[in-house]
């Protein structure tokens, strides 16, 4: 068992497993925020910004005991916390995407991946001691409706933040914008529920790389811009992030079109994970349907969970 | 002629783009370059290790290959790391 992080690596085979088609270094940020996050609501730890100390077990399996089959985090006084090898799945599916890019991958490859524990590469001086430390969340208390499991999450947008969402993808034609999303964390005390309600935005410039039909690009100006706007209006945290994904020229003429652009991509992933890591902070995809024209759009809504990014739906507050 | 005090090890922080977290990292030797500890950091905060991230220090960009030494980083500076991204 070790405090620090174990290293872990993301390992993409062949199907039949003969060749290593390319490795990355697992993450566990996700699933440490996850396991800190859901003790603070469930009360196990002090909302003060410091991160729990947690031990890490690997349950390895296989028959050289080389793949990591769940991971434990533990922490004095409070339940274990255990996440599958699955949990690094879009990690994974970001290693594929990345060999694709480089063209070490055909598009269409099967494969399969696994995660192993690895060696820590020697470094070439000696490393700096680091510490972490970090905000509170910004939790509110407040008494949410009964019938709220421990430790259940949901959330609220607001109208106008939803109206805003698509005047932005109308306005922006075939390119794609996007926007920061401010809102309020409230806690249950009683139940340990937590409830995020998004109640503005405001939009991002796009960075040196641009944006496009297919892609919206984010560097320091963007964020810096973006984050000054929001540090004015006092009272509101950082909910997440919205951006558009617009709808095909075909889609715009032909109403009965079924193409459907609402998804997180991997690139997505990569955004969300890098700006957006806290546990409750949620990533909102405006778009068009399959179901609708591409005048109507839609929202699809996805959040942390468990250490990996999945679909939540969420209420509309006027 | 460097410095006598550019080889004694400083202190420096590194937060995330939003400063709702940070990693202190003591000990840091003036010429580890900027890379180094935009990796160490970024290991520690549990960020990806295949996103780019700018390094600001104030409003300064500071190049990854730069050493603490050469960019004139002094004991208690803090470094923020802007994600280089894009959605898809």
């Amino acid at each position: 068992m070790s405090a620090a992080s174990p290293e872990l690596v993301i390992e993409l085979r062949t199907e039949d497993s003969a060749a290593v088609l390319g490795c990355a270094p697992a993450v566990l940020g996700p699933i440490r925020e996850d396991a800190a996050f859901r003790g603070v609501l469930a009360g196990v730890f002090p909302n003060d910004g410091r991160p729990p100390q947690f031990e890490i077990e690997l349950r390895l399996a296989g028959a050289a005991r080389d793949r990591v089959e769940s991971i434990a985090l533990r922490a004095a006084d409070a339940p274990e916390a255990r996440y599958p090898w699955t949990a690094f799945e879009e990690q994974a599916l970001c290693l594929v995407e990345r060999l694709i890019a480089e063209r070490r991958l055909e598009p269409g490859t099967r494969s399969r991946w696994h995660l192993r524990p690895g060696a820590e590469a020697p470094a070439a001086r000696r490393r700096p001691r680091a510490r972490l430390r970090g905000e509170p969340y910004p939790l509110r208390d407040a008494a949410l409706a009964a019938g709220r499991a421990p430790g259940a999450f949901e959330v609220a947008i607001a109208e106008p933040v939803l109206e805003a969402g698509r005047k932005q993808l109308l306005s922006g034609g075939s390119i794609e914008s996007a926007a920061l999303l401010l809102g309020r964390l409230y806690r249950d005390p009683r139940s340990g529920a937590a409830r995020l309600v998004v109640l503005d935005q405001v939009e991002l410039a796009p960075g040196r790389g641009g944006a496009s039909l297919t892609h919206f690009a984010l560097d320091a100006r963007s964020f810096a811009d973006a984050a000054r706007v929001a540090r004015a209006r006092s009272g509101l945290d950082l909910a997440g992030w919205l951006h558009t994904h617009p709808a095909c020229a075909d889609c715009a003429r032909k109403p009965e079109c079924a193409r459907d652009t609402v998804f997180f991509s991997t690139d997505d992933y990569q955004v969300h994970a890098s700006a957006f890591a806290r546990a409750y902070q949620v990533a909102l995809v405006v778009g068009k349907l399959g179901d609708r024209p591409a005048s109507a759009p839609g929202f699809r809504l996805y959040a942390w969970d468990a250490g990996r990014i999945s679909e939540l739906d969420f209420q509309v507050e006027d | 002629m460097q410095r006598t005090e550019d080889k004694e090890p400083i202190r420096l922080s590194v937060t995330d783009w939003n400063q709702t977290r940070s990693v202190d990292l003591d000990e840091v030797d003036p010429r580890a370059t900027i890379g180094e500890l935009v990796a160490e950091a970024v290991q520690a905060l549990g960020l990806p290790r295949g996103t780019v991230f700018q390094a600001l220090c104030d409003e300064r960009e500071l190049g990854l290959a730069g050493t603490v030494a050469e960019l004139g980083l002094r004991a208690g500076d803090a470094i923020r790391l802007i994600p280089e991204v894009r959605a898809g």
